[in-house]
């Protein structure tokens, strides 16, 4: 099933779900995951995370993809890594980041 | 907050005392403990632990393998090379501290420890 | 905290074991490098687990032990005689000051003192360029070895955070004006050895925290490549962090203080110039762009409980045993497939005299094969209950078939069993040498006491209680056995004397022999010392044997002086008692200027033992199977009359002496018949290997009993070592055949050099 690069985000397609924890050894794993995302065009569903560490921190903020109802430590560790706007701004749709 | 995942803990000991303190810290602490009474015992605990542990603390000084044995042969497991290893030893000087960190040790904690450092020190490089 | 501190002691008596051994080791010449690492950690080990509970005493000597031994161990000097010597002091101290931290007697400062200084010595002479600096590390605990006692409270779930520096001790400087910037940029190999850039900020939030502050936390994201170009290993993000004035650079320093060589990181004081210079410093993103507050972090205590517990290796069976004051009441061990005791003297009826550690530490795998055995029994029990429901012939053969094959079970659950409490006798027998050393220094000998088979293993509550009676032998044997250095010298000796005490697996028995090569027993001085105590009238006749044995009469003692080691009311006689409570008795044999031999034999189990059931004169009586070498019929040709009235036989060659049991057992009245012709004979041996043959009047069956003292429930009675009840409820007494050949050749002496040794009882 593909869909269409040209719409944003929709409903219809469901979220990627993240492991519960993002640490150094799931990087490759997370990155696997956002790529498949990106080529889908679809968000990644961060209610599941408990554990973010650098280099994931690294991947999610790399691709730009929109994180899905991010949980409490999600929240909790983009605030720790200082940053926490990355949450809170609505992601364009483009992998490039706006600093 | 969703419900929050136990964090299962190895530790390396052969002196069944400091085995058992560390258990009733990092129980009471509510993390979830596997052990091993040596090197050779502690990887074959991490090998066939399921789930794996989410850090280990081991002891330097061990008869048959000993800690730094014990970092090296995590650090080439594949599975394995990014887990956190705190050494826990009475050792405190520096050449030991050294070369267990060119070993690839995460952290270094002195024993006699308490409750409350043992914690911290876990959290430090887990949570 | 108790349970770990009742291992910790457990712990200590094993580490113990493990320091003698291999100071032992030491001392016999051997220096492999394992040995005296093992020595070390011993040591080591018992320092860890006190400076755990706060024993401070114990934790100070050990420590000066424990620098010692890392001379030796880094080859500073060598393990030359006067070094073990001084180990081998200091292990005696070390021990008693576990004892003491145990609750037991306080240890006297000045030994402590004594011992400290020589261990000190020890190292300080060893290494010229080092003396100094040796010195004063010996005596001094560095500030970071002060005992932390546990404690076990809860953690609280907003519990006070630590710096993050793993050597927790450093104590906040006091606040500075200006805020401290941090900046770091973490490598690539931070996240290789399993750290993380997350764990330095919740390092420096902790600081925060610590000063009721916040941090103010900046990433810089001017590295990250786009996804596609990203390698997942490689560090790109650095940071910057704001932290509250009263933060000190030396706390702050501390977080990077492992990982300082994985991360380029500066420290700032704000406004200040460049406070601690530390690796070339990444260009400083301006504070202006803080994005994010740090909330006190919540939520990073520990995970909630629910542990599961794992199996360590050597299983501890903490289940406290019966005292040994109802010896049936529990089975003895007996090494897989060896036959039991011959004689169970009334076994072990003493009550322990002090309290006996209450559990004991078994090889998983003996655990395992109980384990696998009881599988099996409930199979075959579930198989005997089914077949029991069949009434045709097949199923009642069957039934006889299962039942067979319970037996043998039954019988393996019980090797089984008895292989769990089986124990080396090493325990014990490595305490003697600190008997031996004591004794020896106290009476100004050099003895060096040898151990040999150390891992027979015998039942436990035995192995406890050899320690008295070995000790006090031991003390014997350096006291009056070994003579002074400059009698020795003197009779073409070497001056060090030597004394071996050995255990080993004997026809179902284990021996323990004592061996000296002193002077041997001056049998002269013996017979007038027994004498002049009214032991025995001035014209008694008696054999070698007999006035060696004198030793073992109540208040009896030949040192000319009473020393202050063997005088003290605690005589021969009391060894014997408790080695006849131990179901065996003492042999001696002496060589006049060559030395002393003590020996005896233990029951591998003080519960079961297989039998042969015979009768004599109507009584059905149990001889143990371990001492019968044979069965015959007796042809009246090979049997000689001597002129006592008793009766030799010639069995192959060999003459032993005839023992009618029911005459010697006093069971009949009537005199033997004049032809033993057709009679059914038992040959039997004693430990030592001396031999007799027993006239029954009929062999009925093999069996196992399980033993009951006959001394505890009646008294003792000759030949008889114990009581059991048969399969049909009977009563039956079972024999105690050394006795019976001991009477035997006392009355007739067909080889005098063989059973001299026999004659102890």
């Amino acid at each position: 099933m593909t869909a269409d690069v040209e719409t944003p985000p929709s409903p219809s397609i469901a979220p990627v779900p993240l492991p519960e924890r993002l640490d150094t050894a799931t990087v490759e794993v997370l990155k696997g995951l956002v790529e498949q995302a990106e080529a889908t065009d679809c968000a990644l569903d961060a209610s599941g995370v408990a554990y973010i560490g650098g280099l994931c921190l690294q991947v999610l903020l790399a691709s730009g993809r929109p994180l899905v109802a991010p949980s409490e430590k999600v929240r909790e560790a983009f605030a720790l890594f200082g940053v926490s706007e990355f949450l809170s701004e609505p992601p364009t749709s483009s992998s490039e980041l706006s600093v | 907050m969703t419900e929050k995942k136990i964090l299962r803990v190895l530790t390396i000991d052969d002196s069944r005392t400091m085995q058992g303190m560390l258990r009733k810290a990092l129980e009471e602490a509510g993390y979830d403990v596997i052990q091993g009474g040596d090197g050779i015992e502690g990887i074959e605990v991490l090998e066939s632990a399921d789930p794996p542990p989410n850090v280990i603390i081991t002891d330097i000084n061990m008869p048959r393998m000993d800690g730094f044995g014990v970092i090296e042969a995590v650090r080439k497991m594949p599975a394995f090379k990014h887990l956190p290893i705190i050494v826990l030893t009475t050792e405190s000087d520096p050449e030991k501290k050294a070369r267990a960190r060119a070993a690839g040790a995460t952290g270094w904690i002195i024993k006699p420890f308490s409750s409350d450092s043992l914690v911290a020190a876990i959290r430090r490089v887990t949570a | 905290m108790d349970d770990i501190l009742q291992i910790f002691f457990q712990e200590c008596d094993e580490q113990l074991q493990e320091l003698e051994r291999g100071l032992s080791a030491l001392s016999d010449g051997e220096s492999e490098h394992e040995t005296v690492n093992a020595v070390f950690r011993a040591v080591h080990s018992i320092k860890g687990g006190a400076a755990s509970f706060g024993l401070d005493n114990l934790v100070r000597f050990a420590h000066v032990f424990e620098n010692s031994l890392d001379g030796l161990r880094s080859g500073r000097f060598a393990p030359t005689h006067d070094v073990v010597k001084v180990f081998l002091k200091a292990m005696d101290v070390l021990s008693d000051l576990v004892n003491e931290a145990r609750g037991g007697a306080t240890v006297d400062s000045a030994r402590v003192a004594e011992s400290h200084a020589e261990l000190a010595d020890i190292s300080g002479t060893g290494s010229n360029q080092n003396a100094s600096q040796a010195a004063t590390t010996e005596d001094v605990i560095p500030a970071d070895f002060s005992p932390v006692p546990m404690d076990f409270e809860p953690v609280p779930a907003d519990f006070e955070p630590v710096p993050f520096d793993f050597d927790f001790g450093e104590e906040e400087a006091p606040p500075a004006a200006a805020s401290l910037l941090v900046t770091f940029r973490p490598h690539d190999a931070l996240y290789e050895r399993g750290d993380d850039a997350r764990n330095i900020l919740i390092g420096l939030a902790d600081l925060a925290r610590e000063c009721d502050g916040e941090i103010l936390t900046t990433c810089d994201r001017s590295a990250l490549p786009p996804l596609a170009d990203l390698l997942p290993d490689k560090s790109y993000l650095s940071w910057q962090v704001v932290l509250p004035p009263a933060v000190s650079e030396d706390n702050a320093n501390a977080v990077f203080d492992w990982i300082s060589e994985d991360c380029d990181f500066s420290i700032v004081r704000e406004g200040a110039e460049a406070a601690a210079p530390q690796e070339p410093t990444i260009e400083q993103p301006e504070p202006a762009e803080v994005v994010a507050v740090i909330p006190p972090v919540e939520d990073h205590e520990a995970p909630p409980p629910a542990p599961t517990p794992s199996v360590a290796h050597p299983v501890q069976i903490l289940s406290p045993l019966p005292a040994p004051a109802t010896p049936d009441a529990h089975p003895g061990p007996s090494p897989a497939g060896s036959a039991a005791s011959s004689t169970a003297n009334g076994a072990a009826q003493t009550a322990a005299r002090k309290p006996e550690q209450a559990s004991i530490r078994v090889d998983l795998h003996r655990i395992d094969d109980l384990m696998d055995l009881v599988g099996e029994l409930v199979i075959a029990q579930a198989a005997i209950e089914s077949l029991s429901r069949r009434t045709d012939a097949a199923g009642q053969h069957e039934l006889v078939q299962s039942i067979s094959s319970m037996q043998s079970l039954t019988r393996d659950i019980q090797d089984a069993v008895m292989a769990v409490r089986a124990q080396p006798v090493r325990a014990v027998f490595q305490r003697m040498q600190r008997v031996v050393r004591e004794a020896s220094s106290m009476t100004h000998k050099d003895i060096v006491l040898t151990l040999e088979g150390e891992d027979t293993e015998v039942d436990r509550t035995l192995v406890e209680k050899l320690t008295d009676p070995l000790t006090h032998m031991l003390r014997n044997a350096v006291d009056h056995g070994i003579e002074s250095p400059e009698a020795r010298i003197a009779a073409g000796k070497p001056a060090e004397g030597h004394i071996v005490l050995s255990a080993e697996h004997r026809s179902g028995r284990i021996l323990i022999t004592i061996k000296d090569d002193g002077a041997g027993i001056n049998r002269q001085r013996v017979f007038e010392t027994a004498v002049k105590r009214g032991v025995i009238p001035a014209d008694a006749v008696l054999s070698d044997d007999e006035v060696n044995n004198l030793i073992f009469m109540p208040g009896f003692s030949t040192a000319a002086q009473v020393s202050n080691l063997s005088g003290r009311g605690v005589g021969m006689d009391v060894v014997k008692q408790a080695i006849q409570s131990l179901g065996s008795r003492i042999t001696i044999s002496s060589i006049p200027g060559k030395g002393t031999t003590f020996g005896f034999s233990l029951p591998l189990t003080l519960a079961i033992l297989d039998g042969m059931l015979i009768s004599a004169s109507g009584s059905t009586m149990v001889i143990p199977i371990s001492s019968v070498i044979e069965t015959m019929i007796v042809n009246q040709s090979d049997v000689y009359a001597l002129p006592d009235g008793s009766n030799v036989i010639s069995i192959r060659g060999d003459c032993m002496p005839l023992i009618p049991l029911a005459t010697v057992l006093k069971l009949s009245n009537s005199p033997p018949p004049d032809s033993l012709d057709a009679s059914v004979i038992l040959v039997v041996e004693n430990e030592s290997g001396a031999r007799a043959a027993l006239i029954v009047d009929e062999i009925r069956d093999q069996t196992q009993v399980v033993i009951k003292s006959i001394e505890s429930n009646y008294r003792q009675i000759f030949g008889v070592s114990a009581a059991t009840i048969l399969g049909d409820g009977s009563v039956s007494l079972i024999l105690d055949v050394s006795a019976l050949v001991a009477s035997a050749i006392g009355h007739i002496d067909i080889k005098p050099s063989n059973i001299r040794a026999e004659l102890a009882a």
